[in-house]
This record gives structure tokens, C-alpha cells and sequence, in this order.
């Protein structure tokens, strides 16, 4: 086919060697691209009882099918494996410009097997595949590692994806980043990475992508940028990056402080993009491959205690990560934090969830300065909370601990500490406090890599601006349901989401364009789709696949033995109210209004209430044949 | 379509980039070291042209030009500078940002002068206020 999708690099690590699959046309008419070939490998690699940090476990990048086109914001890369925080199902995703790069080298798609016995690196230029010594790089922050090998390669043109030393060290929560600053950061790719000695994946490309049918493609290019420019948020996005929601988001009560024990915080100024932009630590907006609306942030601290520090961020989730949820609300301690965060390759989402975690520990005596090497872990400090990054990052006294996640440390600390642990199938709880949000809630619980907003993102459901509202109004028909405390049609609303998130996902797409702003809508998608690869599809059969997708990645948890117990909420969410509500709302997730709705979307998709596995005419309808034979076998079809 | 001509030079732990093309010099040395004449430039237009069926791939071109504006094309083994798409150059077209202008230099000083002086006038706004 047209050199669009681009082929699958295979590399043994074990073997030292490495070969091209091509990828035929109907393979993406089937998966799209990106993000759905990756859960076609990782469904034909990863079988039941594999180690996440073992040599059995595969590492695959894959960009999205329009990345290299002019396509706009449509360059991101997804990472899959069998992730270590939860042992399920792990896509994770960064943008940057190494998709690009990788397409223009010939590949869509690159999956890592094996385990090298010592510290290397792949370097990927064009047709020829090195696998380097790593030796000289291992060890280093993930600022200077990038600088040593482009030195080394002598090509300051190449694009690294790599680990820092929490990737090294096995941190649950490492990230694997792309052009220094861009994370995959949820769910500890970085660490199955690390198991692997493999320190980066480095990428030159001389070679250009073609479409179907050029004229047509740059026209729909043409529609789709003027749509996305169109959207009412565009501006504010580009102007203040993803932090110019939090004033909205704070007074809709959903930005967790104090570890999720609070809702909001009294004063959001200082922690908002608004802030950052105006108070001048922004220096520069930043964009990533093909991007029209630059979100992300080059930012410097230039005086004070933090002067000196400078980093790509912090965006929405690290100001309250770490910021409020650590109760502090100083920016210029939130942007060390990122740095650091971002230069030992560590998301930055757990990263603040288990210190916040240890913070509340601390409080109420669970553990004690003695337990942490000296160090007042006390809500606000701080200088305490950077020196916690660093020991995480090197598994050093107590940092060994918060390096399995809160709910390996909360396993390890016992007694109540579980309560506060605020985690789901393993995984840090991103930064929405589900209590005020009940597509969240939903969307959280299902969500086969834990409980987080990257696998639906179902901000429609506040209502900002007429678009949200519109998207609601498609899907259930009346934009009233567009309230956050509404109960009702949330099975819809997130099954919508989970389809276009995985078309936009496949695509390259950022999930900004399409389910935060809205001007790339699944119909652009599929007109885009068809003109690229030259086979119509419209917007019901692409959202079709991407629900396809959706359910094969569900069914490798199925494999893996995830059942419906797995589909929760974090224990604080569900049995202590926040004193955070609006009227209208219980500020809480319990257990009876989540089964209610779980039950709703098991029907929905035709899954099995009992089981939450997925019945077989459904896997049939959606052509996913191996599985059924496979669960045939297993005795895991739905009933 | 052909291959960008324009380049980024990019500080990635900095976030900086800096876009980087032929500066049509009223006196190329690019043409003047072509040891076969092959990178010329349209005399009534004066758009420049790689003949590339006379290029030798010697590369004394890419060593000549002063701001390294020149790359050599990764497979036909030619040099590569800006034609400026013929007229519509594409990088400005499609630069969603406004970064990059197409205009006469004199336009771009009298912008420039226009920009200065703005900023003169209200610093001495603020001084007479203070």
C-alpha cells in the first residue's frame, strides 16, 4: 500500500536482531493504525502469566496513521505493553516529533522483544537498524542522555524516545518521553523499557509520506484546521496551555487537593495557566508534530529558591498533582517538581499521587520521620517533596517503597493507609474527582489501564461552551444530560468517548481536537481516513472500528483474568463524601450508584453483567474471530 | 510535491526553534562555486534552479553557502535550495502561526521600524507618566 501507514519494526533484543512486517490495506481498514495495531501485538504476544518486567513482555511505539501528513495535531505516539502497575492492559501516549521522524524512516510501528543483557539503545536510520552499546548513557537524566546521543550519532536531527533513571530503576511509574519533555508517563512503560536495558529509541528518517489521494486529503486538511481554529476554546488553549480550564474546573468541584480529601482549593490563581502566562514563567509555547494550537509550555523559574529551574509544562494535571494535592500552592515549586518529574522519567501524575499519598501517611501517623530518612513530609513543603522525587527516582530509603505506587506501598505500610490509597487496578487516579463527575466515574472504573480520563475524556459532560453541550445532544439526544451530576445515559456518553478516543488515538490524533476542544469531530476523522488510505469509510464504520479496538484491548484483560470486581472506583471515592459539592450532587461514588451504571454499560456493549466479559456475537459483529476461539477454549466468553 | 527546503535548528531541552532558508544573497556564492553551472537562478524572476541533470553531487555548494541553506537531497544525491515553491511558498502558506512571511525586504524593515518605534513611543508614554 501507499506509504502511509508505514511498516512494523520488529526488534529482538534477546537475538540481536530486527525485521520489517508490512501492513496491508485491510489490516488498516481494520485497526487504523497506532494505537489499534499495537492491541493487535500485544494480543499475539502477551499471554497469561508474563511478567511485566520480564523478557516475555514487548514494548511497542506505535504514531499514528496520519502522523507525517499535514494532518492537523495529529502527530502523537502510543505506547503499549502489559502494563507493571496494574499487570493489565497499557496504552499510553506523548506526542512530540519522533512519529514523524519515524515515518519518515519507513515505520509506523515499532515493537521491542526480548531483554538485552547489557545497557543498549536502538538506532533507526532509515533501512538500516543498529542496536548500540548504552553504556556510556545509562545512568543519565533524560535532558543530557538526549544530548549524548545525537553527540554520538553526530546528528542533532534525530529524535530519541527515551528513559531516565526511573525508568532505569524500575520505577511502577516511569514514563518513557519523546523530545525530552513529551511523556508517556501513566502506567510504567519507562520500567518495562528499563527491564529491558534498552536506554532510547533514536530515529532518523530521510523519506516522505504519501496519501491516497493528495487533492482531496490537503482539501479535508484545509476543512479540518479551519474547524479546529473555530472551536471556542482554541484560543484559550493555545494562549494558556491545559491549565487554562482549572478556575472552570475548580468551581465545578473537581480539582482533587490534599491527597482527594477536598474537591477544590479556595484560591486556584496561582496554579492556573492564566498565571503561568501572565506572572512571565512562560517563555515559550510549544508545539508538538503538525500542531496548530502550541498547548504545551517551555516555562523557567527565574528568582527565588527555584531560580534556575526550567522545563516543558507543568500542565493541567502535574498543578495538582503537585500542587494542590500535595497542598502546595506555589507554582515555582510545582515547575521544580515537573523538572524533575520530567528529567529522571517519571509520571508526573503518580509521582504527586503516592507523595500525597505518604503526606496524609505521615499526618496521621501511619509512618514517621524516622521512615522517611529525616524528611517532614508535611502537607506544603515543599523542598521535602523534590527531595522525595530524587529518592524515588533511585529507589533510595523510603523512595523504594513510593516506587511500587500507592498500592504496592500502601500493601507494604498496611493498616488504613489502603483507604487513602487512591488508586484502581493499580493506577494512580489522574487528577478529576469522580465524586462531582459521574461520566468520569464511569469512564475510570472501566478503563482497562486503571483509573484515569486518557482512555474517554469525557469533559463533555460539564457543559463549557455550546460545543460540549452538542456533543452531548449526539449522543443522548438532549443537552440536559450534559450535567455532571446526572447518573443517567453516562453508558452512552462514555461509549461514545471510548470510540473516539480510539480512532483518535489510531489516527495520531491529540485527544485535545477531539474530546476536550471538539473541532476535529469523528466525521473530519473519517473523511481524512478515506482520502488518505482510499477506501470510504464514513463516520459510523470508523467509529466502529475504534470501538473494535477498544473491545480487543478490553478482551487482553479479559485474557490476563481482569473481571467485573476489577471495574472500581479508589475506596476514599466511594465511601467518604467530599465536602466539596455543589447542592445538587451526593460528592460521592458509592458502590450502588456504580454498579447501577456498570450494569447499564456491560449491557450496552453486550458484555456480561456478571463477568463484564464480552458476549460472543458481539466479538463476533466485530470480526474479532481469535478471540472467540481463544475464550472458547478459555471458557471466558460473556454469557 | 518535493521535500521541505526550509530547516529548523532546534534546542529541544530549551524548547527553541529557529527556522533556517536560502537568504537569496544579490551575490550567491552557491552558483559561483558550481563547478558545472547547475545551481542557477531564473534570470527574469530570479527564483533559483538546481538543474539537476548537471549537478554532480560535489557538495561545494553546501560548503560555500554561508548560513548553510543547502542540504544535499537524501536519495536523488542532488543539491537541494529554495525554489520558493515557484512563487507560493508553502512554509509560509501553511504556517498556521504567522511565523514566517513572504514580502519584499523593504517591506519587512518598514514592519520593522513600524514595531520599534511602537514600542518607543509607549516607553516614553511610561516615563512621562512616572
Amino acid at each position: 500500500m501507499i506509504n502511509l501507514a508505514g511498516d512494523i519494526l520488529h526488534v529482538d533484543l534477546t537475538n540481536k536482531k530486527s525485521w520489517r512486517e508490512k501492513v496491508g490495506k485491510d489490516r488498516i481498514v481494520k485497526y487504523l493504525g497506532g494505537r489499534g495495531i499495537n492491541a493487535e501485538l500485544l494480543w499475539r504476544y502477551v499471554k497469561p502469566g508474563t511478567d511485566p518486567l520480564g523478557p516475555d513482555n514487548v514494548l511497542i511505539i506505535g504514531t499514528g496513521l496520519l502522523t507525517g501528513t499535514p494532518s492537523p495535531s495529529s502527530g502523537r505516539n502510543t505506547v503499549t505493553c502489559l502494563g507493571p502497575a496494574t499487570g493489565l492492559y497499557l496504552k499510553t501516549s506523548g506526542g512530540g516529533h519522533w512519529g514523524g521522524e519515524l515515518k519518515y524512516a519507513g515505520y509506523g510501528n515499532v515493537i521491542v522483544h526480548g531483554k538485552s543483557e547489557k545497557p543498549v539503545y536502538i538506532f533507526i536510520d532509515d533501512d538500516n537498524v543498529e542496536i548500540r552499546d548504552a553504556s556510556n548513557v545509562w545512568g543519565l537524566d533524560v535532558r543530557t542522555a538526549d544530548k549524548v546521543i545525537k553527540e554520538e550519532l553526530g546528528d542533532e536531527e534525530i529524535q530519541t524516545a527515551l528513559i531516565g533513571p526511573a525508568g532505569e530503576n524500575l520505577v511502577k511509574f516511569a514514563s518513557v518521553m519523546f523530545s525530552i519533555y513529551n511523556a508517556a508517563g501513566r502506567g510504567g512503560a519507562g520500567a518495562v523499557m528499563g527491564s529491558k536495558n534498552l536506554k532510547a529509541i533514536a530515529v532518523r528518517g530521510s523519506g516522505s509520506v504519501s496519501v491516497a489521494n493528495p487533492n482531496v486529503f490537503y482539501e479535508e486538511v484545509k476543512k479540518a484546521k479551519k474547524s479546529l481554529k473555530s472551536d471556542s476554546g482554541y484560543e484559550g488553549m493555545g494562549l494558556y496551555g491545559t491549565a487554562s480550564s482549572l478556575f472552570g474546573i475548580n468551581e465545578l468541584n473537581v480539582f482533587p487537593s490534599y491527597n482527594f480529601q477536598r474537591s477544590s482549593v479556595d484560591d486556584i490563581t496561582s496554579l492556573t495557566g492564566q498565571h503561568l502566562t501572565n506572572a512571565g514563567y512562560l517563555k515559550r509555547r510549544v508545539a508538538c508534530y503538525s500542531c496548530i494550537i502550541n498547548c504545551h509550555r517551555y516555562a523557567t523559574v527565574d528568582s527565588g529558591v527555584f531560580s534556575g529551574t526550567y522545563t516543558g509544562g507543568p500542565e493541567y494535571e502535574t498543578m495538582s498533582a503537585f500542587g494542590s494535592g500535595c497542598g502546595i500552592m506555589d507554582v515555582e515549586a510545582v515547575m521544580k517538581a515537573n523538572e524533575l518529574a520530567d528529567i529522571y522519567g517519571m509520571d508526573t501524575i503518580s509521582a504527586g499521587g503516592v507523595i500525597q499519598w505518604a503526606m496524609e501517611s505521615y499526618e496521621k501517623g501511619v509512618i514517621n520521620e524516622k521512615d522517611l530518612d529525616g524528611i517532614d513530609l508535611r502537607w506544603g513543603n515543599a523542598q521535602a517533596v523534590v527531595k522525595m522525587l530524587k529518592k524515588i527516582a533511585f529507589r533510595e530509603g523510603f523512595g523504594d517503597v513510593l516506587a511500587e505506587g500507592v498500592k504496592g506501598a500502601s500493601e507494604i505500610v498496611g493498616k488504613d493507609s489502603y483507604k487513602w490509597a487512591v488508586q484502581a487496578k493499580g493506577l494512580e487516579q489522574s487528577r478529576v474527582d469522580t465524586r462531582n463527575a459521574k461520566s468520569y466515574a464511569l469512564a475510570f472504573a472501566v478503563n482497562p489501564r486503571g483509573a484515569d480520563h486518557l482512555h474517554t475524556e469525557t469533559f463533555a459532560e460539564f457543559g463549557m461552551g455550546q460545543e460540549s453541550r452538542d456533543v452531548i445532544k449526539k449522543i443522548t439526544g438532549d443537552e440536559k444530560y450534559a450535567q455532571p451530576h446526572l447518573t443517567e445515559k453516562r453508558a452512552e456518553i462514555v461509549r461514545w468517548h471510548e470510540d473516539c478516543y480510539a480512532v483518535t488515538d489510531c489516527l495520531g490524533f491529540c485527544s485535545f481536537t477531539t474530546t476536550a476542544l471538539f473541532g476535529i469531530t469523528p466525521e473530519i476523522m473519517a473523511r481524512l481516513f478515506s482520502a488518505a488510505v482510499g477506501v470510504e469509510m464514513t463516520e459510523e464504520e470508523i467509529m466502529f472500528a475504534g470501538r473494535r479496538i477498544m473491545t480487543l484491548e478490553k478482551c487482553f484483560n479479559v485474557r490476563m483474568g481482569a473481571t467485573r470486581k476489577d471495574d472500581t472506583l479508589p475506596w476514599r471515592l466511594m465511601n467518604e463524601p467530599t465536602p466539596d459539592r455543589p447542592p445538587t450532587g451526593n460528592g460521592l461514588n458509592p458502590k450502588e450508584e456504580l454498579d447501577m451504571m456498570l450494569d447499564q454499560y456491560y449491557d450496552l456493549h453486550g458484555w456480561d453483567r456478571e463477568t463484564s466479559w464480552p458476549k460472543r456475537e458481539i466479538l463476533e459483529m466485530l470480526g474479532l474471530h481469535d478471540v472467540v476461539q481463544e475464550f472458547e477454549e478459555t471458557g471466558k466468553l460473556g454469557k | 510535491m518535493s521535500l521541505a527546503r526550509i530547516k529548523l535548528v532546534t534546542f529541544e531541552d530549551i524548547c527553541l526553534t529557529v527556522p533556517v532558508t536560502c537568504a537569496y544573497c544579490e551575490d550567491p556564492m552557491c552558483e559561483k562555486v558550481c563547478p558545472v553551472g547547475a545551481m542557477t537562478h531564473d534570470p527574469e524572476t530570479g527564483m533559483a534552479k538546481v538543474i539537476e541533470e548537471l549537478c554532480l553531487g560535489c557538495k561545494e555548494c553546501v560548503n560555500a553557502c554561508p548560513i548553510g541553506a543547502i542540504d544535499i537531497h537524501p536519495k536523488k544525491k542532488v543539491a537541494m535550495r529554495c525554489d520558493l515553491c515557484g512563487g507560493d511558498p508553502q512554509c509560509v502558506a501553511n504556517c498556521e502561526r504567522g511565523a514566517l512571511k513572504y514580502e519584499t525586504i523593504n517591506m519587512a524593515a518598514k514592519d520593522k521600524r513600524r514595531k520599534r518605534i511602537l514600542n518607543l513611543k509607549l516607553d516614553s508614554e511610561s516615563v512621562v507618566k512616572s
